[in-house]
């Protein structure tokens, strides 16, 4: 291996290094914006969305009682999501999350549903972050519980 | 390749001659270097690109426990390992403008040396993940591995890792000369298996390369291309270059005992574009010869419609190719290899040939360009009848203005007790007393490995760059 060829590999993967460190971090930060400061952020993901969160997660609130979401199965079982709403704030939620049989993802899904429960609760609407490690498992968690949520 | 006008030597026209092949040939060697920093580069990049993207991901954010620190190692080790994985497939695959950036066993010699760092990436992988996942889950290691393998894509990854392992192992050299080449090469395709097994949790667990995220498109491009190029190049090529020339044996002569050239007829052969010097793997479909193949240089320069191979008994395998008969059917994959006019660096040249090591010398020195009194051929046997196709390689050295030297008897040791290359007759020479201008030449050496190391050393010592020396090794 020539020396120019070593200046030229070093240069050129630090390179490739940094911009996706750059990258990186840009997304890192939005995320951390997105979950930290949470009126404004609210604010601007929902006009970018649609206009119906607007209203919901606003000054409207979601209709009292309890809906059940649609099962969505994904690669390592299923998720039905069940949401209470009282005083049109969401006040409970609970999920049934069926593993595909292995304990791995039974493990996944005991540690990911209380994690998504705890931020759902803190964001108020089902607007909330995947948790990494459990990423099918939290997805269709997502949107087994934005389907109950548009029937509230 | 051969100058029909190579002047006269001692004309003024061999000085122009000799200045314009020494420009001709620097320009080949820097672009070959070129092309070969560029493919280093890009290998190196292609690393660097599989940690890009984890970092792209946000990976770095992840880590916030002692958990997620050991998961993230063990995310990375597995990325660069894959990667690593996906170059040992391309070099395998003797893609053409690889092979002659970096010559056939330089290629293979570099797909080796990752090998190894494949297998540790890979068993750090595991452990790192198996560690953190257990740290995260707050479970021990054993009950952890436990839940792990009741994934069943995680157990086939398990299968393709203790599989690698295998193939490593069968590839260290000293157990390698235990096994005859065809087991070792059918414990090397299970290779194949291993990366197929491996593949189904990469995308359905890794989160990195989930649905939906350009990682994903990234590593199924590359494996796609890995796999591409190993059909192409490995199976399709062959088998189409095979049919094609519909090369059949003509002729089977005897140049000793154990040494016989067997001469080949084919069709379209100069669509091979085969330089002297290279080699092809052949397989002759003969009863007892056809599951055999093996890597054997042409020993003349090809023609239009022949290829001559000159072979020496060695092995349970070339002693049976002793009795090949006329009319056998031969399969080719090749032309193979950069011991030809492709290497060449500097308008001198010395070729030096050891034994069935003169078979290859002998095309080159039919097939590359030469400046008359400026090149020397130097052959070398333990007994007179070892100088195989001496009488070919006179006739070629008086036309093309040759020197030849042919160097008779064992290796002999020095007054340092230092073992030389040269017989008792030459005893304590070095190269630079039998060619003179050494140090501003291509010396190409073919022969048993420890006598041409030897000869590589020597020419070092006198001066010789070491890009103007060319030791084709063979290598499986």
């Amino acid at each position: 291996m020539s020396i120019r060829a070593k200046v030229a590999a070093v240069i050129a993967s630090a390179g490739v290094l940094g911009a996706g460190w750059a990258v990186g971090t840009a997304n890192g930060a939005t995320v951390t914006t997105t979950t930290t400061g949470s009126t404004a952020t609210t604010g601007t993901t929902a006009t970018s969305t649609s206009t119906g969160k607007t209203t919901t997660t606003g000054s409207t609130s979601y209709k009292d009682g309890t809906y059940t979401g649609t099962t969505v199965q994904h690669r390592y079982g299923a998720v039905t999501v069940t949401v209470t709403i009282s005083g049109g704030k969401i006040t409970n939620v609970t999920a049934q999350a069926d593993s595909a049989g292995d304990r791995r993802s039974a493990s996944i899904n005991s540690q990911a549903v209380p994690i998504m429960k705890s931020e759902v609760l803190a964001a108020g609407s089902g607007n909330v972050q995947t948790v990494s490690g459990a990423t099918y498992t939290t997805t269709a968690y997502i949107t087994s519980l934005q389907s109950a949520l548009a029937k509230a | 390749m051969q100058n029909a006008a190579a002047p006269r030597r001692g004309t003024a026209r061999a000085a122009d001659y000799a200045a314009a092949l020494r420009r001709r040939y620097r320009i080949q060697s820097f672009g070959r270097n070129l092309r070969a920093d560029l493919l280093t580069v890009i290998a190196w990049v292609s690393v660097a690109m599989s940690i890009a993207l984890w970092l792209a991901d946000g990976g770095l954010n992840k880590i916030t426990s002692l958990g997620n620190l050991l998961t993230a190692a063990g995310i990375v080790s597995g990325l660069v390992a894959t990667d690593l994985m996906v170059l040992m497939l391309l070099l395998a695959a003797r893609i053409p403008f690889v092979d002659r950036a970096f010559g056939h066993d330089h290629a293979v010699a570099v797909h080796s040396k990752l090998g190894k760092w494949v297998l540790y990436g890979l068993l750090l992988h595991g452990w790192f993940l198996l560690c953190g996942y257990a740290a995260k889950d707050g479970l021990g290691l054993t009950a952890e591995a436990g839940s792990l393998l009741s994934v069943n894509d995680l157990v086939l990854g398990v299968c393709a890792l203790g599989i690698l392992g295998a193939v490593a192992i069968s590839s260290i050299i000293a157990v390698k000369k235990t096994m005859p080449y065809e087991v070792w090469y059918v414990i090397h395709l299970l290779t194949y298996i291993a990366v197929g097994f491996s593949l189904p949790h990469q995308f359905s667990m890794g989160a990195l390369m989930g649905p939906g995220t350009f990682a994903r498109w990234y590593w199924i491009a590359m494996f796609v291309a890995a796999g591409f190029a190993m059909l192409a190049f490995r199976v399709f090529l062959p088998i189409f270059a095979s049919f094609e020339h519909q090369l059949v044996v003509t002729k089977v002569r005897f140049e000793a005992n154990d040494v016989v050239s067997i001469e080949m007829q084919g069709r379209n052969l100069p669509a091979l574009d085969v330089e002297g010097g290279q080699f092809f793997h052949w397989r002759f479909l003969a009863k007892g010869l056809w599951w055999h193949q093996h890597p054997f240089s042409v020993s003349a320069a090809p023609t239009a419609d022949t290829l001559r191979i000159t072979i020496r008994a060695l092995g349970r395998g070339t002693t049976a190719l002793m009795n090949v008969k006329p009319g056998t059917r031969v399969m080719i994959e090749g032309p193979y290899g950069i011991f030809s006019d492709a290497s060449r660096t500097a308008a001198n040249l010395v070729l030096v040939g050891i034994g069935i090591g003169i078979a290859p010398i002998r095309a080159l020195l039919e097939a590359t360009d030469i400046v008359p009194g400026r090149a020397t051929v130097i052959l070398r046997g333990h007994t007179p009848s070892q100088l195989y196709l001496l009488r070919e390689i006179q006739v070629l050295c008086q036309e093309r203005g040759v020197k030849l030297i042919t160097l008779i008897g064992s290796r002999t040791q020095n007054r340092l007790n230092e073992t030389g290359w040269m017989p008792a007759s030459h005893r304590g020479n070095r190269l630079v007393d039998l060619v003179p201008y050494v140090a501003d030449s291509d010396v190409y050496v073919c022969g048993p490995q420890a006598a041409s190391d030897l000869v590589v050393a020597d020419a070092l010592a006198c001066g010789t760059p070491a890009d103007s020396i060319h030791n084709e090794r063979f290598v499986w």
